[in-house]
């Protein structure tokens, strides 16, 4: 028969990370997520900075309910948010980006890549930022709908549905520039 | 339900969506970032309770000699470990050696209100994280102090006919060697094609050995002189391969994937295609 032992557990207590910790194991991951929820690049550092002294003020407040990059995600997500609703409308400047040819005989792969990237930046911008998170994080990063499900704080279908919404945005999105590039094609009497 | 990715082999994605996608770069911060925007966060959270280095990092806690106001000093590469998202980020940290540093203790201690600073934005970011998700508007934090890094130019200049048409032409009507000038940028209306060729060579030859070096910096500079000077390059391919050893030394990975796709699919039987393979396995050199 076995004997039950009462074990003295030892109490429960929040390991609560510290300011430091988290700036230095996870300065890179906010880096990242906010770049990839639209950030420009020159914005990074700055944003970056907004995300930290959040995190200051609320760091108290963590209990350690969630894992930190969980948290600091959250944070991210209401930084970039707030900036991209601060950030003039763009639409106008994108439709006519559109239009611009990329003359692939006299422009360098360095000038052409750039293009499909701002082309691909644009698809993003075309997202709504939960959306686009997904489509980032499981397009462009690898990551599984899961790993994804659990820095987001929401659920796994939820994920999927995002990254469907996301791609039928992205899908569109090129389905239309084929078209352009396609009608200017042919009125370039198809010499390229 | 598991959802296949577009940039899988097997999906139905198209080639210009493949193309898109293939062109994402991987969003790192430079090797001095982490440090600024420490530095930066320094200005901002004052009244801070009492000092306790050893909360400190190593790598953040002030060295002697201290550097000149403002500047970030660069010291030996330090190696912050795996983050979650992919795969591990070794950065370079400058240690930015001012005394506020010593005033930070956020270990088991409550952080104090923020200070405001010299930019309105510390309230507004307040608003920012509420749950009713008012926003607030120019939430944008920005202490003096902190230059931005300058990006290479946008690239133009790929020519009409062939590289070897044209390297044949401009050869061909060389009249002598010499004179040539590495750091000038020639006039086209001065400059003969066989003397623009020898310039845009020693460029690149320039950059070659800047990267042979491991001053990427400097290659980077140089290519992107030789981007500016020479738009409609005679020595297109040679340069874009140097850029994608260039991108893979810098660790700037997913830049030189996609463009060596490109380059491969463009000019599969280029001279350089051997090197542009190789590039891809080039291992990541810390910049000099």
């Amino acid at each position: 028969m076995t004997k039950l032992r009462l074990v003295q557990r030892p109490e429960a207590r929040v390991v609560r990370p510290t300011f430091v910790d988290l700036y230095r194991d996870h300065f890179d991951f906010v880096w990242r997520v906010l770049a990839r929820l639209g950030v420009p690049d020159r914005d990074l550092a700055d944003a970056t900075q907004d995300v930290f002294m959040v995190v200051h003020k609320k760091l108290p407040e963590f209990e350690g309910e969630c894992r930190p990059t969980t948290w600091l995600y959250g944070i991210s997500f209401r930084v970039a948010s707030a900036r991209r609703r601060a950030a003039p409308a763009r639409r106008e400047v994108l439709d006519d980006a559109l239009h611009e040819p990329t003359n692939e005989r006299s422009e360098g792969l360095v000038a052409e890549a750039a293009h499909y990237r701002r082309l691909l930046s644009e698809a993003l911008d075309r997202m709504p930022l939960e959306q686009r998170a997904a489509f980032a994080m499981f397009e462009l990063d690898g990551m599984t709908a899961a790993d994804i499900a659990e820095h987001t704080g929401v659920s796994e279908g939820t994920i999927n549905s995002r990254l469907r919404l996301a791609r039928q945005i992205f899908r569109r999105f090129v389905a239309r520039l084929s078209a352009r590039e396609a009608s200017r094609s042919g009125s370039d009497g198809g010499e390229r | 339900m598991i959802l296949k990715r577009l940039a899988d082999p097997d999906s139905d994605a198209t080639e210009l969506e493949r193309r898109l996608l293939a062109s994402r770069t991987d969003p790192k911060p430079r090797a001095n970032d982490r440090a600024a925007v420490w530095q930066r966060l320094m200005l901002g959270l004052t009244e801070l309770p009492e000092a306790d280095p050893t909360s400190l990092p190593d790598e953040l806690v002030p060295s002697a000699p201290a550097p000149s106001a403002g500047g970030m000093a660069p010291s030996a590469p330090l190696a912050w470990g795996p983050l979650v998202l992919s795969g591990v980020f070794g950065l370079s940290v400058g240690v930015v050696a001012t005394t506020s540093f010593f005033l930070l203790s956020g270990r088991e201690s409550s952080p104090p209100p923020l200070a405001p600073l010299s930019s309105p934005s510390a309230s507004a970011l307040d608003a920012s994280i509420e749950p009713n998700g008012r926003a607030p508007t120019g939430a944008s934090v920005s202490p003096p102090g902190v230059a931005s890094e300058p990006s290479a130019p946008a690239t133009r200049g790929v020519p009409n006919v062939s590289q070897e048409e044209r390297v044949g032409q401009a050869v061909r009507s060389a009249p002598h060697p010499g004179g040539e000038s590495v750091a000038g940028v020639p006039s086209a209306s001065a400059a003969n094609a066989a003397s623009r060729l020898r310039q845009e060579a020693a460029l690149l030859r320039q950059a070659r050995e800047q990267i042979r070096r491991g001053s990427l910096d400097e290659a980077s500079n140089t290519l992107a002189k030789s981007r500016s000077a020479f738009p409609d390059s005679t020595l297109l391919q040679e340069r874009e391969a140097l850029t994608i050893e260039l991108y893979m030394l810098q660790g700037r990975t997913l830049e030189a994937q996609s463009l060596a796709s490109v380059f491969l699919a463009k000019y599969p039987h280029s001279p350089h295609a051997a090197q542009v393979r190789r590039a891809l396995h080039t291992e990541q050199r810390p910049a000099h």
